[in-house]
């Protein structure tokens, strides 16, 4: 049995039904999940700059 | 408006001494435990002063995880548990939030559970070393909310701000009382870029220091603070501490659902007003600087931008960015909350590493948008001597607009 | 079998003797502190938590105080286990004996940084990224690049004998530590390199000592400074990543990217198909894949922008001529910065029957297998874990393999081959924990089959693993030989003791 993410405010998240028994979700609004997103952009971006002064395209 | 909501109910029912972790705690720290990358440690100030792992997010989780398990003592984690600035850089470095939070609804809380721990066990009478300090704090701010009028306006008494407008300027005990020039600062650039704006009369403690000790009386003091805000007839309020920021826009409305008004921190209204040409920075100032992200608003809240917005739109000023991710690792040392007052040593050797950061681009200046870290960086560069002076970036804002503060 | 020797007892006056030489505020007694390094990143067999918490956690300084606390160590008998970044998936850190906790983490100067001779001396406390956040800014790099990058810390790379990411291009931990001082378990402090050479690469002079102090998890000594190689830091990084029909056409591609000759590749990573479907479950950048992709590589290319310019075209058309498809700038530029991040978080984990999300911990499997072999592996370990799973939901998890290019400086022959398994430590007991060593026994034992090694980076130091690599992978005298080494270098078998079988050497009977 395998469920699929949905999509909310514009992104991936989790069905809510596959979080009832186990661990629940919290209150977290979606400002707040904007953020996280955002901020991992910015870290993945700083990360290529740790390894090298420029990361290249594929070619055409 | 820009509410951050990030709430874990099951944080509100208190730990005991002589009572079994609950099973959702429980849960809670054994995600973070689960996890084990330890990233949350690397990026701490604390940790990388001490390199002690016992100080840390998976440290704190962890710990708690034994006493649930009944190989520590709740009493136990007194002292162990003050090693924290509540700066954040954790909890936002977590994969679990990181790379997971948007997709679960669910992130790593560390600052939210420390200070659940630091509340339950001062409920408990477990007292770390130091505690004298803080109740001494306490007490003097409350002294501040019981000054007149006169006394808590005292830091603008030749401005004539009203107390009541559409847009209010929020100022707390600390920048009324101790590090009055911003708030000065801020009030004047407002004033010359025509901004009507009041003041109120007196707002209830925003104390972090209450918050983690009696929360009762903290959030009675917080609806005190939204109703005078609310009364004086706000509907925007700026910030100037981001402390107080982060207070209004991620705890109250915890508690207090949406708040009936717009809050902004001073930053993001100034770089506005640039912007749209309502300040005018005319005059150079000629020097080399960089600027520290404050915690309160880069690990918190994403602010990063318009304070460095502001600062490349002085001219003359020669500026040295270090970008905002390499600052999550970076603390002035004051902490959110108790930190200085139980560890001033250590917060002094966070200061100096800051410092040091600084020196080390080469700059004369490093530039503030927190009133904390100006107070707390000042004092470092006293004692330290270390050759960079902080200063808060919106006295240079004035400086080009050629105010006289 | 029993035991010729006994561990003394820490009582006050052994407590302050540590006090006296690491100083008050780095000895810690109070149960969550010494709770908290019982365990690292391996399965911790949470109900037994107890038996794996230390005495007593020591942070020391310098090397004269390392010394100082094995002197004491050796006296009294006590043992001592060496922490680093406490990231080791091997258990190499926990406890076996309890005893003392040697967290070297405070020991973590750079002392020197060559630019002539590219080298960087440091203490085995500091990371990679700390390290390489200095050495940017002169031009360069470390290339060490586990997975833990930003947490293992060089005294616990040196520990494990650790493996790189990009080792294709940029060499492994045993390739690049040019010199090292060792405290050995008697207190004396003696240094090891190619030759007597400190900054020296290659050298034919006396046995190869250096390579006995690399991997040794602990239990010949404590490594106290190392000299490692540095590279030019690249001036390009090119990710690239490739999706494929089935695991079997992922596969027969990677032959030809390995065997290519391309200098610049850093890195060769097959996902296989239940690899590609678990990320499917959170994952942003693959939730909106085609279906037809099952299967995918992962490639990355470091070096002179002349050089990777060239290079990428030509692994373009090995990729293209063999019908992979291109997954995109995005996906490959997040996911290879993601590298560190992104494959094991707690909520990854499922209960099959209903599919609620379980907090589980991550296991990883590491064996090194020839390219001939991969598919055969494959196969087993899944069955392996499918029987397993089927028998405990909920508490195992099966989160696909990833094969990557295993040896140093070449990307070509043998893989690190890692099944990734999910454990809910919170719902550990005896049996479950049984399971758990059965399974793992179940897995090494495939590699034997196939004459690999079980371990290309971790060790073969946990629980189920080493046995299999004791009695099985060096069975052919190596093990026999190891035992009189340990024996030879301590005596009282105190660094720690427990690891690897290696009590045997102190048996009679
Ligand atoms: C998310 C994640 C990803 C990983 N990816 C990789 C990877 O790509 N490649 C890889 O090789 N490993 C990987 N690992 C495993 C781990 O990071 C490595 O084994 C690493 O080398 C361990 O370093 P550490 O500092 O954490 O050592 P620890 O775990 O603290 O110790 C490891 C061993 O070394 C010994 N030791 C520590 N310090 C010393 C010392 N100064 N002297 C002597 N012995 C010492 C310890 O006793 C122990 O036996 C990963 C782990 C995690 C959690």
């Amino acid at each position: 049995m395998v469920r699929h993410a949905i999509i909310k405010y514009g992104h991936f998240m989790v069905d809510p039904d596959d979080m009832q028994d186990v661990i629940r979700q919290q209150e977290l609004n979606e400002e707040e999940i904007e953020r996280i997103v955002k901020y991992r952009w910015m870290y993945l971006d700083w990360m290529h700059k740790r390894f090298a002064d420029k990361v290249v395209k594929p070619p055409e | 408006m820009v509410e951050l909501l990030s709430y874990k109910k099951f944080y509100d029912e208190p730990l005991k001494k002589d009572e079994p972790v609950s099973e959702e705690i429980t849960k809670d720290c054994y995600t973070v435990f689960a996890c084990r990358h330890k990233f949350c440690r690397e990026v701490c100030p604390v940790y990388q002063e001490l390199r002690n792992e016992s100080y840390t997010s998976y440290g704190f989780h962890a710990a708690l995880l034994s006493v649930s398990r009944g190989i520590e003592s709740l009493g136990n984690m007194k002292e162990t548990i003050t090693y924290c600035l509540e700066c954040g850089a954790c909890e936002l470095r977590c994969p679990n939030t990181l790379f997971g939070g948007d997709f679960y609804k669910r992130r790593t809380t560390t600052v939210d559970l420390v200070r659940k721990i630091r509340r339950d066990l001062i409920a408990e009478n477990e007292k770390p070393n130091n505690w004298g300090e803080v109740e001494k704090k306490i007490d003097q701010y409350k002294k501040y909310y019981n000054s007149s009028p006169e006394e808590i306006r005292q830091w603008a008494k030749d401005l004539e701000i009203p107390t009541t407008g559409d847009t209010i300027l929020f100022v707390d005990y600390f920048t009324a009382f101790q590090e009055t020039v911003t708030v000065r600062t801020a009030a004047q650039i407002l004033m010359k870029a025509g901004v009507k704006f009041g003041v109120i009369e007196r707002p209830g403690l925003t104390l972090g220091e209450l918050y983690e000790t009696n929360f009762d009386e903290w959030l009675a003091h917080a609806k005190e603070t939204i109703e005078a805000l609310k009364s004086a007839g706000a509907k925007t309020v700026i910030v100037v501490n981001p402390h107080e920021y982060v207070y209004l826009t991620r705890e109250y409305p915890k508690y207090m659902g949406s708040l009936p008004f717009n809050v902004i921190f001073i930053t993001e209204y100034v770089a506005k007003l640039i912007e749209n040409k309502k300040i005018k920075l005319t005059t150079e100032v000629d020097i080399k600087a960089t600027y520290h992200d404050p915690c309160a608003l880069n690990k918190f809240s994403g602010i990063w931008e318009s304070p460095r917005k502001i600062i490349e739109s002085i001219p003359g000023l020669e500026y040295t960015d270090e970008d905002p991710v390499s600052q999550w690792y970076n603390c002035c040392g004051n902490g959110i909350a108790s930190f200085k007052e139980l560890h001033p040593e250590l917060s002094y050797r966070i200061g100096t590493s800051r410092l040091r950061k600084a020196a080390d681009l080469g700059v004369q200046y490093l530039l503030l948008g927190c009133p904390h870290c100006k107070d707390q960086l000042s004092e470092v560069q006293t004692k330290s001597k270390i050759n960079v002076e902080p200063i808060h970036l919106l006295e240079i804002v004035a400086k080009a607009m050629g105010l006289e503060v | 079998m029993t035991s010729i020797l006994k561990y003394g007892t820490i009582d006050d006056k052994i407590l302050e003797e540590l006090r006296a030489i690491v100083g008050d505020e780095n000895v810690f007694t109070e149960p969550h502190h010494r709770a908290i390094r019982a365990s690292v990143p391996a399965p911790f067999p949470l109900h037994k938590w107890s038996e794996h918490t230390p005495d007593v956690v020591v942070l020391p300084g310098s090397t004269q105080e390392v010394s100082e606390v094995l002197k004491i160590s050796n006296k009294y008998k006590i043992p001592v286990v060496p922490r680093g970044g406490a990231t080791g998936l091997a258990d190499g850190a926990m406890p076996l004996r309890k005893g003392i906790i040697l967290d070297i983490k405070r020991m973590c100067e750079i002392l020197e940084i060559d630019e002539v001779d590219r080298t960087v001396t440091v203490q085995p406390g500091i990371n990679m990224q700390e390290l390489n956040r200095v050495l940017e800014k002169l031009g360069l790099w470390f290339p060490d690049d586990p997975a833990s990058y930003p947490v293992a810390v060089v005294g616990g790379r040196v520990g494990t004998g650790g493996w790189s990411l990009v080792g294709a291009f940029g060499g492994h931990v045993p390739d690049l530590v040019l010199s090292m001082e060792v405290v050995l378990p008697t207190g004396d402090i003696i240094r090891v390199g190619n030759g007597g050479g400190r900054k020296i690469r290659k050298s034919s002079v006396g046995y190869r000592l250096k390579d006995l102090f690399i991997g040794h998890q602990g239990t010949l000594g404590v490594v106290t400074e190392i000299t490692l190689d540095v590279f030019p830091r690249p001036e390009v990084e090119f990710p690239a990543f490739f999706g494929y029909n089935s695991f079997e056409h992922a596969y027969e591609n990677a032959f030809k990217m390995t065997t290519s000759g391309l200098r610049t590749l850093g890195a060769v990573v097959i996902f296989d198909e239940e690899k590609v479907e678990y990320l499917r479950r959170d994952d942003e950048a693959y939730i909106p894949q085609p279906k037809s992709i099952k299967s995918i590589i992962a490639t990355v290319m470091y070096g002179t922008e002349a050089e990777v310019e060239g290079a990428k075209k030509r692994l373009f058309e090995i990729a293209e001529k063999d019908g992979a498809i291109y997954l995109g700038e995005e996906l490959s530029e997040g996911d290879w910065a993601s590298r560190h991040d992104r494959y094991a978080l707690p909520l990854h984990g499922r209960r099959r029957s209903d599919w609620q999300v379980v907090p589980m911990t991550w296991h990883c499997e590491d064996a090194a297998i020839n390219h001939s072999q991969l598919p055969y592996v494959r196969k087993r370990w899944h069955e392996i874990a499918s029987r397993y799973i089927e028998q405990y939901d909920g508490v195992f998890d099966d989160w696909g393999m990833f094969m990557y290019s295993n040896p140093p400086f070449r990307p070509w022959g043998d893989y690190l081959t890692e099944i990734d398994i999910g454990i809910n430590e919170l719902a550990l007991d005896e049996e479950t924990w049984e399971a758990w060593v059965n399974m793992k026994r179940e897995i090494a034992e495939v590699v034997i089959e196939v004459e690999g090694s079980i371990s290309a980076c971790h060790g073969g130091t946990r629980e189920g693993d080493v046995e299999v690599c004791v009695r099985q992978e060096l069975k052919d005298g190596q093990f026999e030989l190891m035992k009189k080494i340990k024996k030879m270098l301590d005596p009282n078998n105190i660094m720690n003791p427990g690891k690897y079988m290696l009590d045997e050497a102190y048996q009679e009977g």
